[in-house]
């Protein structure tokens, strides 16, 4: 998490956005837990019962990464928290290109 | 409690999607400060009494908390919430249905008997209110007491009367959770129908994730598209965030 927070605040100016999708906290625990890591970046809260997102990425194990392209599309998927840091920098550089 | 680590990758098993939710949608805080209302002013006595009772309780020895639970919040404050809801506060009967289990003088037998008229009641008259959904998700949350053909019944109805795409959304899926196995027919037109017509809610994005499949999310497809709700009850849409980069963090605190 403290990673995270690092690869936001790297990123602060450029076009990307970090989106937490939070499964299986109760209420409590979770604001417990954003209070405790800091968490400033939008994070959707499915709860305990009914966990759509996950299940329509058919997420099995956490944490679960996934970073896509401007045009939406799937560049990487996997779980390792600082393996997404060089993607996330070789996308925004080519969006950057592309855009000049 | 600590942050799952990489090596820590957790399993969890897939979770059903007819339990009971446990998220409640929260209205969201208007800018300005609005006086409040008879109900809001009632509901935070009891918040409080609540907060005090525990205390108390905590405190006390067996003879004392035998005493203390005679008296309990509850017990005191469930009339007061009864005649608001029967002059006609939607939100007292809301509170009613939510706080059934913890009055002790329903027995779990006669809940349904209790609970029936009050769904009904809201599904009539409150279902332009702004906290409609939650009622759908507590109407069900009962379905046991209120009885599966009852339940599936009312949320049909609930699905026709609701104002939001949201609350018609969740009436049609729970009915559609709830008839699942026994009636497939029936469940496949009413998750159809939140897929063509409200697919860009929760519900729309729960309806997709009954088809998905892995390949559907894996590296150089177009990541599915979804609906998440915050905690406050905040909507967003994945699409919106197309033209950036995005990084997407399943998670837990747990």
């Amino acid at each position: 998490m403290p990673h995270l927070k690092t690869l936001v605040e790297r990123h602060e100016n450029d076009p990307f956005a970090l989106i937490g999708i939070n499964t299986g906290d109760a209420p409590d625990a979770y604001h417990e837990g954003v209070k405790e890591f800091g968490l400033t970046w939008l994070s959707a809260f499915q709860g305990q019962a009914m966990t759509p997102i996950s299940d329509l990425y058919k997420v099995r194990g956490y944490p679960t990464y996934l970073v896509l392209d401007t045009d939406g599309t799937i560049a990487y998927r996997g779980h390792s928290g600082t393996d997404i840091d060089a993607v996330v920098a070789d996308l925004l550089a080519k969006a950057k290109a592309k855009g000049k | 409690m600590r942050f799952k680590s990489i090596l820590g990758v957790a399993l969890i098993p897939m979770v059903a999607y007819a339990a009971d939710p446990i998220v409640r949608e929260v209205p969201v805080a208007s800018a300005s400060a609005s006086p409040i209302d008879d109900f809001t002013a009632l509901d935070t006595e009891f918040e409080a009494a609540l907060v005090e009772y525990t205390k108390e309780l905590k405190a006390a020895d067996k003879a004392q908390r035998r005493e203390l639970r005679g008296n309990s919040p509850i017990k005191r404050y469930w009339p007061r919430f009864e005649a608001m809801s029967k002059a006609g506060e939607g939100r007292a009967t809301l509170w009613l249905v939510d706080h059934i289990k913890e009055n002790r003088d329903v027995r779990s037998k006669e809940r349904g008997a209790v609970l029936t008229p009050l769904f009904q009641s809201i599904i009539d008259n409150h279902a332009d209110a702004e906290w409609f959904t939650s009622a759908v998700k507590s109407l069900n949350a009962n379905k046991k007491y209120v009885g599966i053909e009852e339940s599936v019944a009312m949320l049909e109805k609930a699905a026709k009367t609701a104002k939001s795409d949201n609350a018609k959304a969740a009436s049609l899926f729970f009915a559609a959770t709830i008839v699942g196995d026994s009636d497939p027919d029936r469940a496949k037109k009413w998750m159809d129908e939140i897929g063509e017509k409200y697919s860009n809610t929760v519900y729309g994005t729960a309806a997709r994730a009954s088809k998905a499949t892995p390949e559907d999310s894996e590296v150089g497809k177009v990541a599915p598209t979804f609906v998440g709700e915050t905690i406050d009850g905040f909507q967003f849409s994945i699409e919106d965030y197309r033209g950036k980069v995005v990084a997407l963090d399943f998670y837990g605190f747990w």
